[in-house]
This record gives structure tokens, sequence and C-alpha cells, in this order.
């Protein structure tokens, strides 16, 4: 075998190895994840909205759950059918969309029932959710018929934000705005599988990358014999 | 039949039976029926198929190198586990060459 040869081989495999080491990483981190995920929900300290989420980028998972805080104006108004809460009622909820100041707007659910929409600046403390992926009812004019911002993309020129805020507190001017509140269960765990599955998939990327070291040793003893 | 044949064939069967198993159970299940109870009773599937395939790679390395296979037909027999009915494929052919010797 030349020494091109030889040098291309050992590139060509240490280029194999990395990738399924970092595969195998890749799926070690989601396990780990996953398990972080399942742990019942630690209440943190109330972040300000734009401090862990932002218009450029999806919701991340340490994003999941936290409650968040941000002012801002409402510019539309939907009604949300068939929308279950903490209790597992099905409700219609009226959400607000929120243009947030510092730029972008979000999905804040406001009530269960009616209610007028505040003018002017808004102070919102709510919970950050993950966007909904299943539709809850038909799509019509003004209903939503899942809380995901892709839904309103059209209604708003500037970015949105990922996911949506169910609000707990709103005030305007420091007061607050007495509303029946949506209460719900945080989040569930965003990354799909389970823990050992993807341990297995560990096993499994790892394996490759050692099958892939012993490839050239084998053509070598091949051929010797 | 050589133990290594034989744990090479016992493997391919699993590893053929488990990628059914996961193609047309378990994903159907998780990704078109979605129903949180099913997808409960079918969640042992992708684990089990996991470390079965991780067994099945074991084995063919050690069959084929054992046949003094070439590098290209022993990657052939690692990749046929990954398919529903390709390793049951390369069981038969297996089977067939030692009934031909």
């Amino acid at each position: 075998m030349n020494r091109t040869k030889v040098l291309l081989t050992a590139i060509l495999t240490l280029a194999l190895m990395a990738i399924f080491i970092a595969l195998g990483f890749w799926q070690l981190d989601r396990a780990r994840s996953l398990k972080e995920l399942q742990k019942p929900y630690q209440e943190k300290p109330i972040v300000a909205l734009a401090d862990i989420a932002s218009t450029k980028s999806n919701l991340s998972d340490v994003a999941v759950n936290r409650i968040v805080t941000f002012t801002g104006r409402y510019v539309a108004e939907f009604d949300a059918p068939n929308q279950i809460d903490k209790n597992e009622k099905s409700e219609t909820w009226l959400v607000g969309l929120m243009e947030v100041d510092g730029g972008g707007a979000i999905l804040v659910v406001r009530t269960y029932r009616e209610a007028e929409m505040p003018k002017g600046t808004v102070t919102i403390t709510g919970r950050l959710l993950p966007r909904q992926f299943d539709d809850r009812s038909e799509k019509k004019e003004g209903e939503l018929s899942r809380l995901d911002p892709s839904i309103v993309i059209s209604l708003y020129p500037d970015d949105l934000y990922d996911g949506f805020v169910v609000a707990m507190n709103e005030s305007v001017d420091g007061r607050s705005i007495e509303l029946p509140r949506v209460t719900v269960e945080p989040a569930r765990p965003t990354v799909p599988g389970y823990y050992w599955q993807h341990i297995s998939y560990v096993v499994i990327w790892w394996l490759m990358a050692l099958v892939v070291l012993f490839m050239p040793f084998y053509s070598r003893w091949r051929s010797k014999r | 039949m050589s133990g290594v044949v034989k744990r090479y064939r016992v493997m391919a069967l699993a590893a053929g039976v488990m990628s059914l198993l996961l193609w047309f159970v378990e994903l159907p299940v998780v990704y078109l029926i979605q129903d949180p109870e099913l997808t409960e009773k079918v969640k042992w599937i992708p684990f089990v198929h996991g470390y079965v395939y991780a067994f099945y790679v074991l084995a063919a390395i050690h069959f084929t190198a054992n046949a003094r296979y070439s590098i290209k037909q022993m990657i052939l027999f690692i990749l046929a586990g990954t398919l529903p009915v390709a390793s049951f494929i390369a069981e038969r052919k297996v089977a067939r060459s030692i009934t031909l010797q």
C-alpha cells in the first residue's frame, strides 16, 4: 500500500470515527435532557422574556415553563377553542397578540371568557410554553386552531417569538387587571423517545466508531492470510 | 454448524423481527395513530431493537471475519440489520451457503 493510500485511509477512518463519536455524544445528550425534563418541574425565579427567548430562534428547553415578565401592547385578539386547562376542562381561551417593547410579538393567553382588550402599555407575568403542533379546532377567521405563532405570521409584519405565554397577571400603570386566569400544567418533555432507547443508540454509534477503526486492520489481516 | 454461524443466524432473525416491529408497529403507533395508551404499550420496541442491533453488529463482524469476507460484504452484512427484511435475506444466504458446503 503506498503512502498516499495509507494517509487517505487514516483520514477517512478518523473522519468517520469523529462523526460516529459525535453522534453518540448527541444521543447521550438527548438521554440526559430527557432525564432532566422528566423530573418534577421546579419553579425558578421570574425572568425577563428577552433574557431567555428571542424572535430569531426556537424556544430552548431551558426557556420552556419559565415564568416570564415583559411589557407591550396588544395588537390583535383571537379565540382559541377546545383548549384544555389544568383541570382537564375544555374551554375557549381568549388570546392576545402582544407587541413586546424592544421588538417582536408573542401570543398571550389572557382568560377563559370575553374580556376587554386593555389599551396602552400592559405588563405581563406568565408561564412560557412551547407552541402547539396539533389543531384543536377548524381554521376560522378570528380563531386560532392551535396556539402556534406560525398561524398569525401574516397578521404581524415584524418577527414573532416562538411559543406562547399563559398570563398569570396583567397590569396597566401598576394596577392589576382582575380576570379569571387560565391555569396549566408545566409542559411535558420535548425530547422524543425514552432514556434507554437513546442510550442504546449511544452504544450503536460508538460501536460503529470501533468498527471503522477495526476495518483497516481487518483489511491488512485478511490480505496477509 | 459452528457457533459463529449459529450466533449470526440467531441474531439476524432477532434483528429482523425487531426491525419489523419497529417499522410496522412502533413507528405507525407513535407517528400515525398517536394514541398515548398504545404508545405506552410499544415503548419497549425501540430500545430492545437498539440493543439487539448492537449484538447483531458484533455477530455479523465475527461471522464475516471468520468466513474471510471482504470489507464490502462485511459492511453490507452490518447494514442488513437496519432494514426489516434485509437481515432475513442475509440469514437465508448464509443458511444456503452452509447447505451447499
